[in-house]
């Protein structure tokens, strides 16, 4: 493997709670999961040169760096777009600015305290394309993407019981997970079934978390990771983009090309990212999939390739997603349906659990991870990391 | 007779580059932004046509052609406006003659929705000298 392949050596995270739950503010919180990230790795905090991130964070870096006494700053950069688009993008970012030489110890983190900066299923009056949707009733994310949803089942008879599904896949696989916020707390299909509608066809139990929490990734080449005393995880492919005509999509302009209107557009994204790994979906061992909402995630597996076009549903409900006996496993650490909402960058650090083999579902001998971010918007981001 | 949602739902506040289609639905005229180069139409508008890149601009007659392509009833609100009307419809619409250029409204009326079916325009106004575009089912050959 080339030394300079970005790999990642540390991971950190806060505690996560149920939204309003944090005991500490979202700054304080980012501090704390970047910390953690660099005990992870053996790396001083003051060492860290590069920040990244996505989703507006809110914690620039003339603040981070000061907080934290990071003694230069060589590189920053923000994934454009105001949700987990950018998960995976935050992570490309870092991995560019080590494999480019412009940086040594790059993070890439998120802190989301939506207790203390506004719920994201509040009315938004800066939404992009706000006047198009707003007027007709359409101000949150699970009543826009529920549209997509319809289509969708709509285009290929999927189910009901299909979203159903992934949500209890991912309910289970939080009941190991002790900083899952949704352990404890089983779900079954009638459950399910039976939550309440809240933007038909997407019922409570199809809508991910709200809750507060960071989460924070360091990157740095594998040439300087072997002087870690860790196992580096190479970051083998990381892509951010979009494809043309996509532009807000399902969250806002709704004129994505017509025959994709019921996916996620990712499939030259997708297409790119295996080019460049040099793998196959079907050489993956786990995959941890962005889940706003459970019919999104389904459309991400289809465009990664894990499963044909409109077969998602029917691959969730064949149990092969589900831990510990399905061929490919998903969202290992609940997801953001039942761990937590941190943007999908808890489902970077779970990839990384998994092929360090430290998960609380783990999947034996895992060498090949998927990670998928943020469905819809463009850009949307992705990567696949293996075992050096 | 009263509009499908009420009052104090927010109303469009357009960027500079959308404010003609606005424009046109107050004066109860619905247009979509076409090219006045190549004739790519476009919604929702922009300052240039992603086919040519022309900034010239024609506004057109939407089709009457226009049928449901996806829709959502909405169960939970959140926004105090419309806490009282739930559970209420939100839709998209389709013109296959205009290159299925996608309209976000609502299907006024309380007729089952079907995707596929055809619409046709109606105009409501949420505040005064305000129009917005909504749809009703239409009936295939005759009058409604
Ligand atoms: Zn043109």
């Amino acid at each position: 493997m080339n030394p300079n392949t970005p790999c990642i050596v540390g991971i950190g995270q806060t505690e996560y709670t149920r939204w309003g739950g944090a005991t500490r503010s979202e700054f304080e919180l980012a501090g704390a999961a970047i910390m953690a990230a660099a005990a992870d790795a053996g790396v001083a905090v003051r060492d860290i040169d590069a920040l990244t991130s996505f989703g507006d964070d809110r914690n620039e870096p003339a603040l981070v760096q000061a907080a934290l006494g990071i003694e230069e700053l060589r590189f920053n950069g923000m994934v454009w777009g105001g949700g987990g688009g950018g998960s995976c993008g935050a992570v490309d970012l870092a991995a560019a600015a080590v494999e480019a030489g412009r940086a040594r110890y790059a993070v890439a983190f998120r802190s989301l305290a939506q207790g203390q900066t506004g719920r994201f299923g509040l009315y938004d009056p800066n939404w992009r394309h706000a006047s198009f949707i707003h007027p007709f009733g359409l101000l949150a994310a699970p009543q826009l993407l529920a549209l997509s949803v319809r289509r969708y089942m709509h285009e290929f008879g999927v189910t009901p019981e299909h979203l159903g599904a992934f949500a209890v896949a991912c309910r289970a696989h939080a009941q190991r997970n002790p900083a899952a916020v949704m352990r404890g707390k089983p779900l079954d299909m009638a459950t399910y079934l039976a939550s309440r509608m809240i933007a038909d066809p997407l019922r409570l139990n199809d809508c991910c978390l709200e809750t507060d929490g960071a989460c924070a990734v360091l990157v740095t080449t594998l040439e300087r990771a072997r002087d870690l005393d860790v196992e580096p995880i190479a970051i083998l492919a990381s892509i951010h983009g979009g494809s043309r005509g996509w532009s807000t999509g399902p969250l806002g302009s709704h004129n994505q090309p017509l025959a994709d209107y019921a996916s996620t557009g990712a499939w030259t994204l997708a297409r790119d990212l295996y080019a460049k790994a040099g793998v196959a979906p079907g050489d993956l061992d786990v995959a941890q999939i962005y889940d706003n909402f459970t019919g999104l995630a389904l459309m991400s597996m289809e465009a990664f390739g894990l499963c044909g076009r409109g077969e998602g549903g029917a691959l969730a409900a064949s149990g092969a997603i589900a831990w510990p006996h399905g061929a490919l496993p998903v969202n290992t650490h609940g997801g953001c349906l039942s761990e937590a909402y941190i943007h999908g960058l808890n489902h970077v650090n779970e990839g990384v659990r998994q092929l360090r083999g430290a998960s609380t579902c783990q999947v034996e001998d895992a060498e090949l991870c998927l990670v998928v971010g943020g469905p819809g918007p463009s850009p949307t981001s992705a990567l696949i990391l293996g075992r050096v | 007779m009263s509009a499908y949602l009420p009052a104090g739902v927010p109303l469009p506040a357009p960027d500079p580059w959308e404010a003609p289609f606005w424009d046109f639905c107050n004066n109860k005229e619905l247009r979509f932004q076409a090219c006045a180069k190549c004739g790519a139409v476009r919604h929702p508008p922009a300052p240039t046509c992603p086919q040519c890149l022309s900034g010239a601009q024609d506004w057109i007659a939407a089709s009457d052609d226009a049928e449901l392509f996806t829709y959502t009833i909405i169960h939970h609100a959140n926004h105090p406006a419309l806490k009282a009307v739930v559970p209420y419809n939100a839709a998209v619409v389709v013109f296959p003659a205009l290159g299925h250029v996608r309209l976000v409204t609502n299907i006024v009326g309380d007729a089952a929705l079907r995707i596929g079916m055809p619409l046709t325009l109606v105009w409501e106004s949420p505040a005064p000298g305000r129009w917005l575009p909504r749809f009703a089912p239409r009936t295939v050959g005759g009058a409604r």
